[in-house]
């Protein structure tokens, strides 16, 4: 429904177009990943097409976004496959840019990887693209003024929006464990803000943000026992709660160019706590604080060929975590305890077992979830009169055994018409829960067409 | 004798703003600069990329530019992958210079080093060091004599940077109009000292300005060409000095 809503909002702005600059602009981009090991195809989702569609009038703007997801083992059109991922007015008065509707933001001084960079939720689908296309548009208002060197940007997003992770996705290579029936808790103050203020410099800029928000990625809230099998003989259901922590994000970044160096650096400091929750059930509550940042180099060699380094860390400072159990779980635990029946000796064991989980991250760079130190280094040169790209990436884990090469190609076929592949390699070691490991076997080939229009 | 101190002083007014007075290298290349050059310029450009196998790009590009193109903002109008990329420079006098690029896919504004002048512009044959202007006084100067280039008498001006001033280029051998003072060819070479790119100007005059038509410059190890057509010229418009923001490299004011 809110799809036909923007369908018609958009007819609406038609005859608009006859005052107005009219502007519309894309790409087609089939592609496929094929996994290294058998050749066969990796089922997951992809962006075939992008349209932008843009109005101005006068000071005013009107920007839309629109893609078109499908996958190759089920293309049949449904609604769900059109994603509005932007849509928003911008008013640029004399002071600066005014921004209304659903949008995607980009903060931070680092390339692809900014811990301070909260605003957007990621796509987890898209990880392995650039810029905007792996964030998600929410609704929000912006204003920015430039006073001089000084920028000042001021945000407000009044409807959460969580990232999107492949949950049962038997293709995707990290999962997600998360029941099917778990329930989630949404923040009960959704307002969101951040105000971020940068300064220009000769040497460089120097910007400074504060946020505060709700996580983007969920944490453990809960357990509910559901007690009532039990009255015919089975083992009561746990019922699995997940919520999203308020988090304030206080971040510093900087780009300085120290001879024929470029330093891009971004440093994060997040403050994370568990909302209390008005539900009957078994809670875990967080109190913590972590630190992330991203220390980028780079250097040009010569005309065509660029080096670029990255090291990213995620630190937990401080963590307390606490489970607060209600009367249904003291009861169940009592009656195990104090019963010696051994056809509850597996229950016993399951209910042993719980526990609050580790503390993690929920907001920051999407690495965070991967390890809490990598670095990643790129080297992209041209040929051939820049009509074909080559790129080349090494991500080395410095946490456990773990290594991800990505080498690229682009060959420019005709004039907005690319041929693009790219491999990617994942090597992890025998560690338990190695990220890595888990990521060998999508290993791929992605292969595709772009077409600029 | 008094007709002919008249007749000297009128010959010097005459032949001061045609540069014959220029009698040393350094006078010559003050005497360019010193030349009368609009205000503030607004063109559209089509840019030509032609590789080594003849197979060509074509871009269109808006530029406003000021204080002789020590202030430019440009906006890439085509082709549809680099549009709506947009690239703002500008030179300061006491700093580093500041250049900052538009960069639409990724919704920011990415600040580069003005030290990577080497850099190519886009892909193309001009790099950033080529569309900075070259300071009067981080450079020696010498006349190396005179020639006729496409008929057009010129004075042969060779620019060496300074020592202690870090270029790309070793020296410029600058082929100047002795009747317009402007360049008509200006031949780069490289730190071996071999050339690495001959640009040709071609300039009209409007409002007593000379205002360039083209601009074709060549890479003559690569191959490769770039030919910088310019089109709807305007001049003293009176382009306001914060229009070079980055606020205005997110859209083109009209």
């Amino acid at each position: 429904m809110k799809k036909l809503i923007s369908v018609l909002l958009i007819l609406a702005m038609i005859p608009l177009a006859a005052l107005a600059q009219f502007n519309i602009s894309g790409d087609l981009t089939p592609s496929g990943m094929l996994r290294i090991n058998d050749a066969s195809l990796i089922d997951l989702p992809f962006r075939l097409g992008n349209i932008s569609v843009d109005y101005a009038y006068g000071d005013f703007e009107l920007k839309t976004v629109t893609s078109l997801e499908t996958r190759w083992n089920n293309p049949e059109f449904s609604e769900d496959m059109l994603q509005f991922r932007e849509a928003y007015l911008l008013w640029y008065p004399s002071f600066g840019e005014v921004k209304l509707g659903k949008m995607i933001h980009a903060w931070g001084a680092a390339d692809a990887n900014n811990p301070t960079d909260n605003l957007s939720p990621y796509d987890y689908y898209y990880m392995f693209l650039s810029g905007t296309d792996r964030k998600i548009g929410s609704m929000s208002m912006t204003t920015k003024a430039y006073l001089g060197d000084a920028q000042i940007e001021l945000v407000a997003i009044p409807q959460f929006k969580a990232n999107r992770f492949p949950i049962n996705e038997p293709d995707f290579p990290i999962q997600i464990p998360v029941p099917e029936d778990a329930h989630y808790f949404n923040p009960e103050d959704e307002l969101e803000l951040g105000a971020r203020i940068q300064y220009a410099m000769g040497i460089g800029d120097i910007s400074t943000s504060y946020f505060r928000g709700n996580d983007r990625s969920f944490s453990p809230a809960g357990l509910e026992i559901d007690r009532a099998p039990m009255n015919t003989g089975q083992a009561p259901v746990l019922e699995q709660h997940l919520t999203y922590r308020s988090t304030d994000v206080i971040g510093l970044d900087a780009v300085v160019f120290p001879g024929n160096w470029t330093l891009r650096t971004e440093l994060a400091y997040f403050r994370t706590e568990t909302p209390d929750i008005d539900y009957s059930m078994t809670k875990f509550t967080y109190d913590a604080k972590y630190l992330q940042s991203v220390l980028q180099v780079e250097y040009a060699f010569a005309n065509t060929v660029e080096l670029m380094a990255q090291y990213i860390s995620n630190n937990t400072i401080d963590s307390e975590s606490e489970m607060v159990k209600d009367a249904n779980f003291i009861a169940l635990e009592t009656m195990l305890q104090d019963t010696s029946n051994h056809a509850l000796d597996p229950m016993r064991a399951q209910f042993s077992q719980l526990g609050i989980p580790e503390f993690s991250a929920g907001m920051g760079t999407p690495f965070a979830l991967i390890s809490d130190q990598v670095i990643i280094m790129s080297s992209r040169f041209t040929l051939m009169d820049n009509n074909l790209e080559l790129s080349g990436m090494l991500m080395v884990n410095l946490d456990q055994t773990g290594y991800m090469t990505n080498l690229g190609t682009s060959y420019s076929i005709m004039e907005g018409l690319n041929l693009d592949a790219t491999l990617a390699y994942f090597i992890g070691g025998d560690e338990a829960g190695n990220r890595f490991k888990q990521l060998e076997d999508f290993s791929n080939l992605n292969i595709g067409l772009s077409y600029s229009f | 004798m008094k007709l002919t101190i008249k007749t000297v002083l009128i010959g010097l007014l005459i032949a001061l703003p045609l540069g014959i007075f220029a009698e040393t290298g350094f006078e010559l290349a003050k005497a360019m600069e010193d030349k009368i050059s609009p205000k503030d310029m607004k063109s559209n450009m089509t840019m030509t990329l032609t590789n080594k196998q003849g197979k060509t790009r074509e871009s269109t590009i808006r530029s406003i530019s000021a204080d002789d193109s020590r202030k430019q903002i440009i906006w890439f109008l085509a082709p549809a992958d680099d549009k709506g990329v947009a690239f703002l420079k500008i030179e300061h006098a006491d700093k580093d210079d500041e250049m900052r690029l538009w960069l639409p896919a990724f919704k920011k504004v990415r600040r580069i080093s003005s030290k990577k002048k080497a850099d190519s512009f886009m892909g193309s044959d001009l790099s950033y060091e080529d569309m900075t202007s070259r300071e009067l006084d981080e450079y020696t100067y010498e006349i190396l004599g005179e020639k006729v280039v496409d008929g057009i008498e010129c004075h042969i001006l060779e620019s060496t940077p300074k020592a202690g001033v870090t270029r790309t280029y070793k020296r410029f051998i600058t082929y100047v109009s002795k009747a317009d003072l402007v360049s008509i060819l200006d031949e780069a070479f490289d730190t071996r000292d071999k050339l690495l790119k001959r640009r040709v100007m071609k300039f009209r005059k409007d409002k007593g300005y000379d205002l360039p038509t083209e601009i074709f410059v060549e890479n003559v190890q690569k191959g490769s060409n770039t030919r910088l057509v310019f089109s709807d010229q305007e001049v003293d418009t009176g382009v306001k000095a914060n229009l070079f923001q980055e606020k205005n490299l997110k859209r083109m004011p009209k």
